[in-house]
């Protein structure tokens, strides 16, 4: 599956809110690729290319992280955690997606480095402004590094 | 001068009275000092019976220990007499002290009797002596035990306090040595402790008191406070042990802290319990509204117009939902999501929360008249939400036609009725009255309660800013409450403790 499209990898438990995320970033016209993963370990697997995501084609280097605080096995904190510190993985642009608004989550994310920090909106128009938002911004408006 | 002339001088300037008596009784000579101290002219006491100096009462047997006293005449010097009275001439008696001597005179046996007037000495020690009693009174009775101990521990009396707390009578303790009535450690530590004390002065609780424990005969130990002192003494040095039994003190303060720790937990189930199931609750709503969303979207069109009704109301009803448990979790954030106390000034938190309704305000004509107000400790934050939630309500409720007119005031006064004296004493009175629909007071005491509401859904609202406001005047150590009459308005009282206690 050659494409060049952006790939953005989506960590999120929640079968449901795999479903809507997607829809609402459907709702967005973005065009990209979307990949999903279900727990922390499976994100680091995915972005280091181990396991099942062995395939560099299949499964690439995401243009943009949006991360779950809460999932099993490796939580989203030890996940961007491990992030930063990788030396090809650092500079991706790391978005928290979560139900949690706990001033101690977001100051805890925004001190290991995330670039921002949404929680996730109670109505499906506000998720679809969200995903807008972050399309604007991330592809069209900001420069990354390559 | 002569030696006759020198005994004459001793004689007439003596001051101790003198007086010679014949054995009839008369008086053969009394010096110048025996005759004031009666109170009689020179020469006036000479031939007269030495009875008329002893007071009427005593007279009887003056005369016959005078009798006897010349039939075996013998020395006695002073203080060993018996308590003694004379009479002066103007019939006043006075304490004296007498004592005796006899010479040979003319062939006559003459008695001497030289007379001290002790009244001055007398009442000093009256004094003492009741200064004494008055103090043995007073340890006696004394509430706390009182105990002293010599230098070496022993023990030289002990209160009948001091030995009813530890269950011995005060005979069994006198004399045994102070370590008795101690549980180890401080039993076997007692005499270092003491000759560390008296060699090296360094003071551990002597001077200092401090809270210690004590033996009962019976082998129970108990608390108590105990303060030492010193005293010195003429010739030794005792050391002063006050108890004061802390048995009960320690019970209710273990009783309180059992009370406290208990109301803390359920205190934290609750709040968990509210931040946890309004949190929980949230997950699935949020996807029945987000699947109902893309319902309506996606498939709407699809639907019966009835079927399209339905699901309008579903969402709203969902919607509804999630304001209850979103206010629900403000709700219980007062007491979890709160911030420290610390000075604030209530103008300047009134002042930004106007300038943040000045929309509202504007749209509805609204009057705002602001007093003074004081600056008090608190969480800012939440005064901050106290006043939004009263001045956006007192606009709301406003009545058909009529401006609304709020007024904010405030003033410090002392707390009524106050026990003892703490730092919640001085409380800020908050007034903000408007003139709205108001209420029947009937209700009062409900529109304080979480999710009620006295109105239809006229007015918008969940029915949680009171809730909440008077969730925050309790943070605060104060109290909420509200007079309204229907159809002219409703007044908030607003109490607030100026110094807020350290929360736990």
């Amino acid at each position: 599956m050659k494409s060049k499209l952006f790939t953005i990898l989506i960590a999120e438990d929640d079968e449901e809110d795999r479903m809507l995320t997607e829809d609402a970033i459907e709702e967005t016209d973005l065009k990209c690729h979307l990949q999903f993963v279900e727990d922390g370990e499976q994100a680091m697997e995915y972005l280091l290319n181990e396991g099942k995501f062995k395939d560099k084609n299949k499964f690439p280097i995401p243009r943009l992280i949006l991360l779950d605080l809460n999932m099993p096995k490796k939580d989203g904190r030890e996940v961007l955690a491990e992030i930063r510190k990788h030396e090809a993985l650092r500079t991706i642009p790391v978005i928290a997606l979560t139900t949690s608004d706990a001033p101690e989550d977001i100051s805890l994310m925004y001190e290991l480095g995330v670039n921002s920090y949404i929680t996730k909106p109670v109505s499906f128009k506000g998720m679809i402004k969200a995903m807008n938002g972050l399309k604007q911004f991330w592809f069209e408006i900001v420069s990354l590094p390559k | 001068m002569k030696q006759t002339d020198i005994f004459q001088a001793m004689y007439q300037h003596a001051t101790i009275g003198i007086i010679l008596v014949q054995p009839d009784g008369k008086i053969a000579k009394a010096n110048p000092f025996a005759e004031g101290l009666f109170g009689y002219e020179k020469g006036a006491l000479d031939g007269k019976n030495v009875d008329i100096l002893v007071p009427d009462a005593f007279r009887a047997s003056h005369h016959q220990h005078r009798t006897k006293y010349h039939e075996h005449p013998t020395e006695r010097v002073m203080g060993e007499g018996l308590e003694l009275y004379a009479q002066r001439k103007d019939g006043s008696t006075f304490p004296v002290e007498i004592s005796l001597g006899h010479i040979q005179h003319d062939g006559q046996n003459l008695a001497i009797a030289y007379i001290n007037n002790i009244t001055h000495r007398k009442q000093v020690m009256q004094e003492v002596a009741e200064g004494k009693s008055r103090l043995t009174s007073i340890i006696e009775t004394a509430v706390d035990g009182i105990i002293t101990i010599n230098r070496r521990g022993i023990v030289e009396s002990i209160n009948p306090a001091a030995a009813k707390l530890f269950g011995y009578d005060p005979d069994e303790v006198i004399g045994n040595n102070i370590k008795m009535l101690m549980p180890e450690p401080d039993k076997s530590g007692h005499d270092q402790y003491l000759h560390n004390y008296q060699t090296t002065r360094k003071r551990k609780i002597i001077g200092i008191g401090r809270e210690v424990t004590g033996l009962k005969k019976d082998g129970e130990t108990f608390p108590f406070h105990l303060s030492v002192s010193e005293v010195k003494l003429k010739d030794q040095i005792i050391y002063t042990g006050i108890l004061h039994d802390l048995s009960d003190k320690k019970i209710a303060e273990e009783k309180l802290r059992r009370y406290a720790k208990a109301l803390e937990r359920s205190n934290r189930e609750l709040r968990d319990f509210a931040y946890v199931s309004s949190h929980d609750l949230q997950e699935p709503l949020r996807k029945i509204r987000a699947f109902g969303d893309r319902l309506q979207a996606k498939e709407g069109d699809k639907l019966s117009d009835k079927g399209k009704d339905y699901l309008d109301r579903m969402l709203n009803a969902a919607t509804r939902m999630q304001r209850l448990i979103t206010d629900l979790l403000h709700f219980s954030r007062v007491n979890t999501r709160a911030n420290p106390f610390q000075l604030v000034d209530l103008k300047e938190v009134l002042e930004g929360v106007l300038s943040d309704l000045e929309i509202a305000i504007e749209k509805s004509h609204a009057t705002i008249k602001v007093g003074e107000l004081p600056s008090i400790e608190a969480d800012e934050t939440q005064m901050r939400q106290l006043f939004q939630n009263l001045i956006s309500n007192a606009i709301k409720f406003q009545q058909p036609g009529t401006a609304p007119v709020i007024e904010i005031s405030g003033q410090v006064q002392q707390r009524n009725a106050h026990l003892s004296s703490t730092p919640g004493d001085r409380i800020a009175t908050i007034r903000i009255k408007d003139n709205g629909i108001g209420f029947d007071t009937k209700y009062a005491d409900k529109i304080f309660q979480i999710f009620q509401r006295l109105e239809g859904k006229k007015y918008e609202g969940s029915g949680i800013g009171l809730a909440i406001c008077k969730r925050i005047a309790n943070r605060h150590g104060g109290d909420i409450n509200v007079e309204s009459t229907p159809g002219e308005g409703t007044t908030f009282l607003i109490s607030l403790a100026t110094k807020q206690l350290i929360e736990q």
